[in-house]
């Protein structure tokens, strides 16, 4: 209802703003890269700018990229990002984070598909195999580093994950790909963006794929009993028209059917089945002296089943309503109002009713080019938050403490100095706010009976505070023509307050009754480094090389015991060390690429079953290898194969299923 | 905001604000290569132009072989024709002026008028293409000739260059 009234208001606002004579555009981003010679993004600000302008530490993925790593899954492929770190869980299941912190679950870290988020509210955490989206329909990833929660809102917080689809009003794009391998690995995909005629153009994919599931691993019988093969499918469709000369629109509709071995932010295994599904709007409207008015409605609709822990379902609505205008030369600003709802059934042995939440929320940026080489960005946002409790059990805290509402504020700022064509130096300071998630603020409500007449209570906590995430960067990039690439640096430091520490063996006493809860857990402060250097000469060679390196101290407020009673932990559980090399080569039709990573030790908790007091396990540093080799025919046919993790038979990089040598083909014909 | 944690960070902050010393744009003459590039800006004239597009390469009196060096680096999607200084430019998308030859009465209301960065400067052009040894290339548009051509861009292209 919320989203039916937005539409239609901002379908009149959008006719009433029109002007005439040009015709509105969504952003073709492979024209205007051709045109600027680099990659163009709104990843960083909301407004369009060639990556070099962008305030942030920001890295692209293209197309190009990710077909020649030959890797067949978006963890795997953002792992290879500087400064990024992945928690692969098992087969098809990862964790994926942008500057540390990364856990079971990791909430930190904001992903969109063609700016619809794909990040589920229940527990805020990304399954990433559940994303309908086939590798061979993105035009780019965007991975903005660093909180940007004054652009994107409340969970931007370590920074975004943006996938950028082919848009089908601009592009020809199409794949038929199978692939298999050892271990049971098999799929197969298809998609395709074309234009019907010259303001109508369409995109469809679907896929499925299956595999056996890492067999290897120091698990606990109760991880034992989630142990069953993952199998994904989804499927996307979507339409894209020039409605008339001033405004375009699409819709996108989604779904996606996952079943796979997750590690829970609890720390322990469950199997879970995600079904998700989601149906978008959006419109751009050329407003000449107004700029450009856009419009975006979408729901997002997902069941879940953890085998484990029980089911429930959640729908998140939202809709944005934005105007990007420039005033003279050097002036550029965003204005944005959106409004989200979601609600979520309550789960677990006592649940009964519904949670959720609104949030109305304003927003600013203001892009200055102070001098033809300096450009100074600032963005501002106000979330008001309030939530929606339903009926849903919340013994023996009152019903009234579930009645919340709060009001945060969000900001990004940065400086972009280009001294030179080929220097960049950037400063940019960020302030943004990490919300509860669903689970966390009531979602879950359970019992149980730990001596005879004493019932302990499992149950939210709708006073724990949103985590605070401030962070000041310094970075600079060199392009080196010498060697057709480029070469950069970022430092940062980073201050988290009010961590929230999830749901463990750690039992208070609310109102003289036992509970489990999430609670605010003290703060963690990090600082870090990442430096890349990348080039390719003439004769088909290409190279680069990343260092990461990442250092966080906790002060935190729980698991001060013997042993953690709670799953928050990030002293140590980031590896200090990260390298990343790379070579490839092309010789005519045939591509090749060899890659080669370090990570150093790490530490990270394990619980032998769920609320139980937990392990701290240490990773021991590793190398991994990865090579790939394809071969491109006249016919569009493309023959490959990869291997990854190619040193050892299986690899010990989580406390749990160890991550196995993989070998596979991958058939892919264009179409 | 008081925390001492972050003095030094915004100590850092400062000293880079401080460093930002203004740099001269450098100045290029068209070529081919350059004025390849140029013509890439017609993809996002508002509204399109089809293709081929038609552009008229302005040359000064007996400097034809420029004008056709130019034309021989342009794309199949540009239908070039070389003019001397006084000849006709009617129904161009868009001229370009090799030479020192002012077009401004002469163009007509839609046509984009490329040039090298002093005729973008002194108002003579509308648009000219830096390009940048990253290999990267950036459009300089001087607003005030482009509006008095009547040629609009599309809003993103126009939030990128460099207007003057």
């Amino acid at each position: 209802m919320y989203a039916k009234n937005m539409l239609l208001a901002a379908t009149g606002a959008a006719a009433l703003l029109v002007a005439t004579g040009t015709q509105a555009q969504t952003i073709d981003y492979g024209m205007l890269q051709d045109a600027f010679g680099q990659a163009v993004t709104t990843g960083a600000t909301g407004k369009p700018q060639v990556q070099s302008d962008a305030p942030a530490a920001m890295h692209i993925i293209t197309a190009e990229d990710i077909k020649a790593s030959g890797l067949d899954n978006l963890p795997d492929i953002l792992g290879r990002v500087a400064g990024v770190d992945v928690l692969r869980w098992g087969a098809a299941s990862a964790d994926v984070a942008v500057r540390g912190y990364n856990q079971a679950g990791n909430p930190r870290l904001l992903v969109l598909v063609n700016g619809r988020q794909v990040y589920a509210d229940h527990y805020a955490l990304v399954t990433w195999s559940a994303i309908p989206v086939q590798l061979s329909e993105i035009r780019q990833i965007e991975v903005v580093k660093g909180p940007v929660g004054a652009i994107y809102g409340f969970n931007a917080v370590a920074g975004v994950v943006n996938i950028i689809t082919y848009n089908p009003l601009y592009d020809t794009a199409g794949a038929a790909t199978a692939r298999f391998g050892n271990h049971g690995q098999r799929e197969i995909g298809l998609s395709k963006a074309m234009k019907l005629n010259d303001k109508l153009g369409a995109r469809f994919s679907a896929g499925y794929k299956e595999a056996d599931e890492f067999e290897q691993g120091r698990l606990s019988s109760f991880d034992r009993l989630s142990m069953r093969d993952p199998e994904s499918l989804s499927a996307s469709g979507a339409v894209m028209a020039q409605l008339t000369d001033t405004i375009q629109g699409g819709i996108e509709v989604t779904h996606s059917d996952v079943k796979q071995l997750e590690m829970m932010p609890s720390a322990v295994y469950t199997f879970q089945h995600f079904k998700t599904t989601s149906a978008k709007v959006d419109l751009t409207a050329d407003a000449g002296a107004i700029g450009l008015v856009n419009f975006t409605a979408y729901r997002n609709w997902l069941d879940f089943d953890y085998s484990s822990i029980g089911s429930s379902n959640v729908t998140t609505t939202v809709a944005q309503l934005s105007d990007l205008i420039q005033f003279g030369t050097d002036h550029t600003v965003k204005l944005t109002g959106e409004f989200r709802h979601n609600e979520m059934d309550q789960f677990l042995s006592e649940a009964r009713g519904s949670i959720g939440y609104d949030v109305w929320a304003v927003s600013g940026m203001w892009d200055w080019k102070v001098t033809p080489t300096l450009s100074f960005t600032n963005a501002a946002r106000l979330d008001f938050f309030e939530m929606k409790p339903d009926g849903i059990g919340t013994f023996p805290r009152p019903a009234s403490s579930y009645d919340v509402s709060r009001t945060k504020a969000s900001f990004n700022s940065g400086l972009v100095y280009k001294p030179t064509d080929v220097d960049t130096v950037r400063a940019t300071y960020g302030l943004a706010n990490q919300l509860a998630s669903l689970v966390e603020l009531g979602g879950l409500y359970g019992t149980q009976t730990v001596a005879p007449g004493v019932r302990l209570y499992i149950l939210g906590n709708p006073d724990l505070k949103p985590s605070e995430i401030t962070s000041f960067e310094l970075g600079y990039t060199r392009a080196l023509p010498a060697i057709n690439g480029n070469a950069g640096i970022n430092l940062f430091r980073q201050k988290t307050d009010n961590v929230k520490a999830f749901l463990g063996a750690d039992t208070l006493i609310i109102n003289r009754v036992p509970v489990l809860t999430v609670v605010n857990g003290g703060e963690s402060k990090s600082w870090g480094a990442e430096v890349e250097v990348e080039g390719k000469t003439d004769a088909g060679v290409s190279y680069g090389v990343s260092y990461t390196f990442t250092d966080i101290n906790d002060n935190l407020t729980v698991n001060r015991g013997a042993a953690p009673t709670r799953p928050v932990l990030f002293e140590g559980a980031t590896p200090r060390h990260k390298v990343e090399g790379k070579v490839g080569y092309t010789l005519g039709a045939l591509t090749a690429q060899a890659n080669l990573s370090y990570q150093s030790s790490r530490t990270l908790l394990k619980a032998p079953a769920a609320l139980q007091p937990l392990t701290a396990v240490k990773i021991d540093g590793y190398w991994s290898a990865g090579a790939t080799i394809g071969y491109q025919f006249e016919s569009g046919t493309e023959i490959r194969l990869t291997g990854t993790d190619m040193l050892r038979p299986d690899t010990l990089t989580v406390p749990g299923l160890r991550t196995e040598r993989r070998l596979y083909a991958t058939v892919s014909q264009k179409f | 905001m008081s925390d001492r944690y972050f003095q030094a960070p915004l100590r850092a902050l400062a000293a880079t604000l401080a460093l930002c010393l203004l740099a001269p744009t450098q100045a290029l003459a068209i070529d081919g290569p350059s004025a390849a590039v140029a013509v890439k800006a017609l993809n996002f004239v508002q509204p399109k132009p089809a293709k081929p597009i038609p552009v008229a390469i302005v040359v000064d009196a007996g400097q034809t072989a420029a004008g056709d060096a130019i034309k021989g680096a342009l794309g199949a999607d540009i239908a070039a024709k070389v003019v001397e200084g006084g000849g006709d430019i009617a129904g161009a998308a868009a001229v370009i002026v090799v030479g020192k030859a002012d077009m401004t009465a002469k163009t007509a209301a839609g046509q984009l008028v490329i040039g090298d960065m002093a005729c973008m400067e002194a108002g003579r052009c509308a648009l000219s293409v830096e390009r940048q040894a990253s290999g990267a290339a950036k459009y300089h548009v001087n607003s005030a000739a482009l509006a008095k051509t009547a040629v609009a861009f599309d809003k993103n292209f126009q939030m990128l260059v460099t207007a003057h």
